[in-house]
């Protein structure tokens, strides 16, 4: 397929279907891209607290960088609403919605260890999405910040930028990192963590996934 | 702040010997892409070596309630400056103040946090500089940080060369591996080595009795093997005299140097025409660094 052709058809795939896995969105598309329409999503319900439904937030990024070249060519829009799950087909059992700045040191130091959380809890149903919200002098993470994130920790899970705060919904951005688990099922916030509390989060993480695991 | 506290230093310059005594078989600067489980601060880059990765033993949790954190940040005039960024950060979790013009922060962290300390300047402009604070309110008082230089005419880190800046020289090997945190410094103009020494005020207020202390960048580049350390003898230490190298983690990390304290890296001495401060066992990451005449 000519490019010239494949763009309507991408643009098409982009408005209707957030959070496609289209390789090839085209930038003009990515940056207008805000209605990632997700009309099975939940309507109601959304808070920033425990047992609330988030909003469906949409970002630019990549779903799968370890698969994919992190360069303009692979970026892809990334939703809340591509792991809503309500009846289990996905095969999600939990999200973990992270966030990462490049001037928090703990962030970089998390994101030693994620990539390996990932890999050891991916087959129960554990995906971790992770954002990316500033640079290290607190501006606004660029998709050349994000790329080079990717770069440096090669996450197997997927990685997007958020210029736009939209986090910023559920933790200030001044503290970082933030680690929210949501319940795939309902969309609704099951817990909270502003930092790195491994010690406390990763046993929480393997008891729900077991729990889920033991009553599906 | 009370002098490094992990009975672990003494072994140190071991364990930095050896996380870096292999010579990569070819010379090399990385600083474009990454390879996540490289040494250093897991921020490094691409190539087919890269420094092998830091044996230092992680600090032992120490989770503390943290209130409120003040301070007034100055520059080596004396003048309130906002210095890029002050932080509250311990390894699990950063908080970033907001510094007024006036240079003054009052944060209410209100948080406990994992070995806290209060890190100012960006790293970027100014010197980056960590104080340890303890548990409940904390008053650091007076802050004083200094302007790196500028990027402009900052030499590379060029395997067999040596870079100068600011009364301080890196020899690197021929076989030198350079692992430049391309994470934190975006372009290769912010790649550079720069250095500037600290003033008196600054050295007060770290309370660890150096005679000299520096501010590097790149901050967490990793150079390995380490290169050979030379500083300019500014306070006229007589010839032959011993000392210690101390290095500041500022890497939460932690995987060269224990985060928030000073850790002795190396012993050198002073050069025989007096002129400078010599360290051939070198620095293995850059940070800030600081000297005492050995006891």
């Amino acid at each position: 397929m000519s490019r010239s052709r494949r763009i309507p058809a991408l643009a098409a795939l982009g408005l209707l279907a957030c959070g496609s896995n289209a390789p090839e969105v085209p930038q003009e598309l990515l940056e207008g891209s805000s209605g990632c329409h997700a009309p099975d999503y939940p309507d109601s319900g959304f808070g920033a607290e425990l047992d609330d439904v988030v909003d469906n937030a949409c970002f630019v990024g990549y779903r799968a960088p370890d698969r994919v070249t992190s360069d303009a060519a692979h970026r892809e829009t990334v939703a809340f609403s591509d792991y809503y799950d309500p009846a289990g087909t996905k095969g999600v059992s939990l999200l973990l919605v992270n966030t990462a700045a490049i001037w928090c040191s703990a962030c970089v130091a998390e994101h030693g260890s994620l990539p390996e959380h990932a890999r050891a809890l991916a087959p129960q149903g554990l995906v971790i999405l992770s954002t990316l919200f500033q640079d290290g002098q607190r501006n606004a993470a660029t998709l050349d910040d994000l790329e080079r994130w990717i770069d440096n920790f090669q996450p197997n899970f997927p990685m997007v930028a958020d210029p736009d705060l939209q986090l910023a919904a559920y933790a200030s951005p001044a503290s970082a990192p933030l680690n929210m688990l949501v319940d795939p099922r309902s969309m609704k916030i099951l817990r909270k963590y502003v930092g790195d509390q491994s010690a406390v989060m990763w046993p929480y993480i393997e008891s729900e996934l077991a729990r889920r695991s033991a009553a599906h | 702040m009370t002098p490094p506290r992990r009975s672990s230093i003494g072994v140190l310059p071991l364990l930095l010997a050896a996380a870096c005594s292999s010579d990569p078989a070819t010379p090399s600067i990385d600083g474009a892409a990454g390879d996540a489980n490289a040494g250093g601060a897991g921020k490094s880059s691409t190539g087919a070596e890269t420094c092998p990765a830091g044996t230092n033993p992680h600090s032992p949790p120490n989770p503390l309630p943290i209130g409120v954190v003040s301070g007034e940040l100055v520059d080596e005039q004396g003048e309130p400056t906002t210095a890029g960024l002050v932080q509250i950060c311990g390894l699990d979790v950063c908080n970033n103040a907001n510094v007024g013009t006036n240079g003054k922060f009052v944060e209410n962290v209100g948080v406990t946090i994992d070995t806290p300390a209060c890190k100012f300047g960006d790293g970027f402009t100014w010197a980056k500089l960590a104080l340890p604070i303890a548990e409940g309110d904390t008053a650091l008082g007076t802050l004083v940080t200094v302007r790196l230089p500028e990027y402009e005419g900052a030499p590379s880190l060029t395997p067999g060369k040596t870079a100068s800046s600011g009364g301080v020289s890196l020899e690197l090997a021929p076989s030198a591996h350079v692992q430049v945190n391309s994470l934190d410094y975006e372009t290769e103009g912010e790649r550079g080595f720069r250095a500037v020494a600290l003033p008196e005020a600054a050295l007060t207020q770290l309370e660890m009795d150096f005679e000299v202390a520096f501010a590097l960048s790149p901050l967490e580049t990793r150079i390995c093997p380490s290169p050979s350390l030379s500083l300019e003898n500014l306070t006229e230490l007589d010839p032959g005299t011993e000392l210690e190298l101390y290095v500041l983690g500022l890497d939460a990390s932690e995987e060269l140097v224990p985060y928030a304290t000073w850790s002795k890296v190396g012993e050198g001495r002073v050069s025989e025409d007096g002129a400078s401060l010599l360290f051939p066992e070198g620095v293995p990451v850059l940070t800030a660094i600081g000297v005492r005449v050995k006891p």
